[in-house]
């Protein structure tokens, strides 16, 4: 009975996960589109949503596992993976109602190690894993991407600076949904495959498939639905931060941010390299304004920035306060109270939002105004 | 995930030959593509601005850069859809 009702709950709460991976990372692919006006806010997390769908059934390389080279393979169980998803999930909620675009992917892994650690303590967390695969790549992530946004849009800049306006703006609208339209499939290619793999590990470990088994068809077809669903709802206060609040958009620098945000992820995928997505998006969209020798604002990246070196410690912290609330009530009553105190939470965030709408309406209304200064002398905002 | 990320007792703690790679092949289709897209736009709005040969001359300029840029597009799917595990 509890592990029966344990794997339901994995099941439900990898979806739960897929679907907050889905509207928190809308922002990545469509913030731009939707702050340059090259598509209406509703088309283009439509376009995004189903873009996200196709990708989770173009690869299915998936590997039944969670926080691979992480945390000890061995000591993962259905009970730490279950408070693993718990951080995860109350992390992307959030930083969802702050706003602010942070790794989906890393809120999971901090919720495993957090989880992990009370569990198997700290020899089960693979540490040099948590600085070569979270850590390092997050420092580096951001600069990367901000380097080649800037360098393509000063270029994009210069070699139309004497056309034509018009059909120049027509031009980089349409690339600018085209290399929206590859952060998405990238995405759906990428990140649906994860929710996928910890639900084939959930039943592998509760003998309901044999090990080495391909992933059944009935899970691709939920993890790629639920992905597509929460990019289709839109984190419509995430896509307002990073459309209009990071700098102030031209489609030029849409497309330029959105085709280096492409080619990086693209890239570090080809060479095995784990970048996020989220990183490498605001990355590029700073470099865009940068590169256009246009003001960003500082205060907000350094709220983000903020919050990206929270992500994993937070995450560990509720997934191990999870686990240790889980396992000091015991067994199946453990399991459904801690299910319905994530459900709690997630409504409780979900009602104080309301207070505050943000939606396809009102998401591309005017941010406070830039300074110009702030480019070349980016300290003037503290004095 | 891909399985060299697996193994990571052996290796040093930040892979700078991989990430110089990762820079490297960012910048080049990076800022390759919308360089060569931007001089698409910019050939294809010129174009209208002219007239006969000059004007064939200017759009099959316009074609040629939009032709490369769908290329590499396609060369990205292909590598989304070679990840291995």
């Amino acid at each position: 009975m509890h592990q029966s009702l344990l794997l339901a709950l994995v099941v439900l709460t990898g979806l739960a996960f897929d679907f907050t991976n889905g509207f928190h990372d809308t922002a990545n692919a469509m913030a731009t589109s939707i702050a340059t006006g090259a598509l209406k806010p509703r088309v283009a997390v439509g376009l995004s949503s189903v873009l996200n769908l196709v990708g989770a059934f173009l690869s299915l390389s998936v590997a039944a596992t969670i926080a691979s080279g992480i945390v000890s393979q061995s000591s993962v169980t259905l009970d730490v993976v279950f408070a693993g998803l718990v951080g995860g999930i109350l992390w992307n909620v959030v930083t969802w109602y702050l706003g602010i675009p942070s790794s989906s992917s890393h809120a999971l892994i901090g919720g495993v190690i957090g989880a992990m650690l009370v569990h198997a303590g700290s020899a089960a967390v693979e540490w040099s894993g948590v600085w070569s695969k979270v850590i390092i790549p997050a420092l580096l992530a951001p600069f990367v991407a901000a380097l080649v946004a800037g360098l393509a849009t000063w270029g994009a800049y210069r070699i139309t600076r004497a056309a034509a306006s018009r059909p120049t703006h027509a031009g980089f609208r349409w690339a600018q949904v085209g290399s929206a339209s590859m952060v998405s499939l990238a995405h759906g290619t990428n990140d649906a495959q994860k929710t996928m793999g910890i639900i084939t590990l959930a039943l592998v470990a509760n003998g309901t498939l044999e090990k080495g088994a391909s992933t059944p068809t009935w899970v691709v077809l939920l993890c790629g639905l639920a992905i597509a669903a929460g990019t289709y709802l839109g984190g419509w206060r995430i896509i307002r931060t990073l459309g209009k609040g990071v700098t102030d958009l031209e489609t030029p620098q849409g497309f330029s941010a959105e085709t280096s945000s492409a080619a990086v992820l693209l890239a570090s995928t080809h060479f095995g390299i784990p970048l996020s997505t989220t990183q490498v998006c605001t990355g590029s969209v700073v470099g865009s304004g940068l590169g256009h020798g246009i003001a960003v604002r500082w205060p907000v990246i350094g709220k983000m920035v903020g919050i990206w070196f929270l992500t994993l410690p937070a995450a560990a912290l509720v997934g191990g306060a999870a686990f240790a609330l889980q396992s000091a009530i015991g067994g199946t009553l453990g399991v459904i109270v801690l299910a319905l105190l994530l459900s709690g939470v997630c409504a409780l965030i979900f009602a104080l939002s309301r207070t505050s709408p943000i939606g396809p309406d009102n998401v591309n209304e005017a941010w406070e105004p830039l300074s110009p200064n702030l480019v070349d002398e980016p300290t003037a905002t503290a004095a | 995930m891909d399985p060299t990320m697996l193994s990571t007792a052996a290796k040093p703690l930040v892979d700078w030959h991989g990430l110089g790679q990762v820079l490297l092949l960012s910048l080049g289709f990076g800022v390759g593509s919308v360089l060569i897209l931007s001089t698409g736009i910019a050939l294809f709005a010129d174009a209208s601005n002219r007239s006969g040969a000059r004007k064939a001359v200017t759009q099959l300029g316009a074609a040629l850069c939009i032709a490369a840029v769908a290329a590499a597009v396609i060369f990205g799917i292909v590598v989304m859809l070679s990840k291995k595990k």
